[in-house]
């Protein structure tokens, strides 16, 4: 049995594992760690993965189920060995899910000679670089095909010194107040709740002692 | 009956199920939007079926957009896929810096104004079955359970995940140690003037080990690869892993190498695929002899070989309702690292999209459509054309050595009179090769090559010989095995192999007991690795890795194998050369003599996989 089995590889889970080491488990959907913010800033690079090396880390694991028992609780997982569970007395949930959100966004990367100016939409730039950040919103209940249509409407604008040079893969979410929080011993922890990665690292950390 | 077929734990369970009502039934059900996956979702979706994608990620494309492998490693142009092909490539022209980029926008564009559902962040955990026919699938998708009923299931996850689910027979990884080719981290990098991908690659992992796969995803990603990135700043690690290798089905029809090379192609076929035979590792010592023979028996490693793969390669074998039209499809392991090529899938998802389309239009199971029916379709598309089989060739646009290399047709020879003026170059391996071909009638003229003055002749005549089974030309290969002999053969515009290297290979498919002592000095000796020969820079353009001494790994990992396959062959030798391989890897010092990089490194893990295939032998040997 795990002492805590942390959902989603955020670097909220890298601040638990680094803290817990080999008595955590990370169970991630995803082949990938620190997305949340990867995606919203691309610059949050491979410096999460030292940290969840020393934790046990289950890639390509969808969570199935979270079920409470007398002395914890056992997640359900459905991966490459097809259906496993993991007992932990702890729950920790990284991750984000709409109903935690008041808004979201999908972020674009372009390169742009000018500072791009598009209807509606933020762009920021990335340092002294001319890489810069749009981040079309869309409406919470937008999937992925939606979001990619309100960002094609945008790149379809591109000035010629314009291009499109990658799209995020996971959605920006702007996180509601209120969070950590607990609910039927789970301690929901979005990572993206926090303003930085480093923030979220230490939000880790904390919820870990 | 029906059957829900799931894994726990990595083993089947088969439960029956009394009463079944799905959420939904479509015509097809796709399972991974890949390469391979969306374009058979597009093509049966235009042909007017009804069709659910399931997708872990979250977006379509799959290694040819997540995984930037955006290229085509030769294949054979033609067929449906090029009109989506067109639209992205003038779009990125225009908007975007990658094909990648401009894929993910249009092929999902395409598919939902084609009508087709689609499930991201979704997989299959279930396979409904009634008897031996796949009827339904359940799927997760943020946490809940859902069955959705079809006529036709394509796994498309390049892993055959769908297919072993269902209970079908898979195979996976090389016969000497059970690894697959080296996988490989994508990033996309910005040089200053570029947007381009770059592949690091790692060791050999079983991806379907959650442990392994998870160290192997946090070591690659956290390794720091500064001289490959040296000079660009990266923009992103790729979200998907670059394996190269799977599962596959044992198919209805499966495709053999052996076969490829003894011209007993398939009558039916659904197109022509057309590539080396890309190892990528350089561990090609364990790749068994059917590709040893061809790519370090007579250096042709990078010959192109054209393969005709029958539709029934992507029918589990014993099963209907299913297809398997993607990496994991029904070729062997040797032919396996040709047939998996970007055009390959798209062909396979074309072939696969025709064929339900038939099934469903005609009420028929898979097995049933005809052949005829299908193959008219995929000739009108330009997806198979007879003009495709082009046999062997030698193909590419750059020689070993920088210089433009004119691609052209490989003609065996067929006159024994013909091999001196081959033998005696620095590029036998045609030569060496027809041998094959010629068979008995080329020995008189072989053993008379033997006393040649000429040292490549009288060596690779003893490489030819050899290639027949026989050891007449054995004493050569032994002094040729002694001397280290490190001259690279220049048959091939890379991978070319070293002579010292193809003589030991030789050596041990011939069961050599002479050898055995040279070869165990060879694996033993702390001071081997101080021999000229590698350190004659001249020689290592293959194998220049900083930290990486790839001639001697080529010479010690030939040794190994070939004394596995002599005590194989020689069990009273066995106990000699175990404790030979105790001697030589009681400590870590073959590998500080290979490499200076860490385990879970490309070169790491071949220094170790040379252990590994020792031990195993031993093991085998009950000794
Ligand atoms: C690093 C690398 C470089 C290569 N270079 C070249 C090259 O230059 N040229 C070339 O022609 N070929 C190249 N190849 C080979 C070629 O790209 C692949 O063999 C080919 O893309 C495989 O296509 P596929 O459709 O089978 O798999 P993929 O394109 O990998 O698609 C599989 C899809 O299934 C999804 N999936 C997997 N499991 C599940 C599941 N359980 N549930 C739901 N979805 C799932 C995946 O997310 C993915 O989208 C390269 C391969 C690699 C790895």
């Amino acid at each position: 049995m795990y002492e805590v089995i942390v959902l989603g590889a955020t670097f909220a889970a890298a601040g638990i594992a680094e803290t817990y080491g080999k008595d955590c488990l990370v169970i991630e959907q995803r082949m990938d760690a620190g997305y949340e913010f990867f995606c919203a800033h691309f610059d949050s690079g491979p410096e999460v993965y030292p940290y969840l090396q020393k934790a046990d880390v289950r890639f390509g694991s969808h969570i199935v189920s979270v079920e409470k028992t007398q002395v914890g609780f056992v997640c359900t997982t459905h991966g490459v060995e097809g259906f496993c569970t993991f007992e932990a007395k702890r729950i920790i949930d990284t991750r984000v899910t709409p109903q935690m959100c008041e808004s979201k966004a999908f972020p674009i990367l372009i390169a742009s000679e000018e500072p791009p100016a598009f209807a509606g939409v933020s762009c920021k730039r990335i340092g002294e670089t001319n890489h810069y950040i749009v981040s079309i919103p869309v409406s919470l209940s937008s999937g992925y095909p939606e979001a990619r249509t309100a960002a094609l409407d945008v790149v379809k604008q591109f000035s010629q010194t314009q291009k499109l040079i990658y799209s995020a893969d996971q959605f920006d979410y702007r996180v509601k107040d209120g969070y950590p929080k607990e609910e039927n011993g789970i301690l929901y922890l979005p990572s993206k709740a926090f303003v930085s990665p480093g923030r979220a690292f230490q939000a880790g950390k904390e919820a870990a002692r | 009956m029906t059957y829900l077929s799931e894994i726990r734990n990595g083993k089947q369970i088969l439960q029956e199920v009394a009463a079944l009502t799905f959420e939904k039934t479509y015509d097809v059900i796709v399972c991974g939007l890949g390469t391979a996956g969306s374009n058979a979702a597009l093509f049966s979706a235009e042909n007017g079926l009804s069709v659910l994608g399931v997708e872990t990620l979250t977006c379509a494309g799959g290694n040819h957009t997540l995984g930037g492998v955006v290229g085509y490693y030769f294949g054979c142009p033609g067929g449906r896929y090029e009109e989506m092909d067109k639209t992205v490539f003038d779009f990125a022209k225009r908007y975007t810096s990658t094909t990648a980029e401009s894929r993910k926008f249009l092929m999902e564009q395409a598919l939902v104004e084609k009508g087709v559902g689609l499930l991201y962040e979704a997989t299959v955990c279930g396979v409904y079955l009634e008897e031996n026919t796949v009827i339904g699938l359940r799927v997760l998708q943020n946490g809940h359970l859902t069955d959705y009923g079809a006529k036709v299931v394509m796994d498309c996850t390049a892993e055959a995940y769908v297919a072993a689910m269902a209970g079908c027979e898979t195979v996976c990884g090389r016969s000497s140690d059970g690894q697959m080719q080296p996988y490989t981290l994508v990033s996309l990098v910005y040089d200053g003037e570029k947007y381009r991908f770059t592949n690091v690659d790692f060791g050999r992992v079983d991806q379907y080990d959650s442990k392994a796969l998870s160290e192997a995803v946090l070591f690659c990603r956290s390794y720091h690869v500064q001289e490959e990135h040296a000079g660009t700043t990266l923009i992103s690690q790729m979200p998907m892993m670059g394996f190269r290798e799977g599962r596959r089905i044992v198919a209805e029809q499966p495709v053999k190498l052996d076969d490829v090379f003894a011209g007993c192609q398939t009558g039916t076929p659904m197109f022509y695929s057309y590539a080396d035979l890309d190892k990528h590792g350089w561990d090609i010592a364990f790749d068994g002899e059917g590709l040893g023979d061809w790519a370090i028996g007579a250096n042709l490693g990078a010959y192109n070989v054209t393969v005709a793969v029958p539709y029934k390669a992507i029918l589990p074998k014993g099963f209907d309702g299913l297809l398997v039209p993607c990496r994991a499809l029904g070729v062997d392991r040797d032919v396996s690292s040709c047939v998996r090529m970007n055009l390959d899938m798209k062909k396979a998802a074309e072939a696969a999209a025709q064929w339900a389309t038939l099934a469903v239009t005609q009420n028929k199971s898979l097995n049933d459509v005809s052949y005829a029916a299908l193959a008219q379709a995929l000739k009108e598309s330009g997806c198979l054309k007879e003009s495709d089989d082009r046999g062997f060739r030698i193909d590419g646009t750059v020689n070993w050595d920088g210089t433009p290399l004119t691609p052209k047709q490989v003609q065996w020879l067929t006159d024994p009179a013909e091999l001196e003026s081959h033998l005696k170059t620095e590029t036998p391996g045609i030569a060496i090769w027809s041998v094959r071909y010629m068979g008995e009638k080329a020995v008189p003229a072989l053993l008379k090559l033997l006393i040649s003055p000429d040292e490549n002749t009288k060596k690779h005549a003893a490489f030819a010989l050899a290639m027949l089974g026989r050891n007449e030309g054995a004493e050569i290969l032994r002094e040729t095995a002694a001397a280290r002999d490190g001259l690279m053969l220049k048959d091939c515009r890379k991978n070319n192999t070293l002579r010292g290297c193809m003589a030991i290979y030789w050596l041990g498919r011939l069961a050599d007991r002479t050898i055995v002592p040279e070869l165990t000095h060879l694996i033993c000796d702390e001071n081997e690795n101080q021999k000229p020969v590698y350190s004659n820079g001249a020689l290592t353009t293959r194998y220049k890795v900083a930290g990486f001494d790839g001639v001697y790994f080529q010479f010690l990992s030939q040794a190994v194998m070939a004394l596995v396959r002599i005590g194989d062959v020689h069990r009273d030798l066995q106990a000699e050369i175990a404790q030979a391989f105790t001697v030589a890897f009681a400590s870590d010092g073959y590998y500080d003599r290979i490499t200076k990089r860490p385990r879970q490194s490309s070169e790491g893990n071949m220094a170790l996989t040379i252990k590994t295939v020792a031990l195993a032998a031993i093991e085998k040997w009950a000794l």
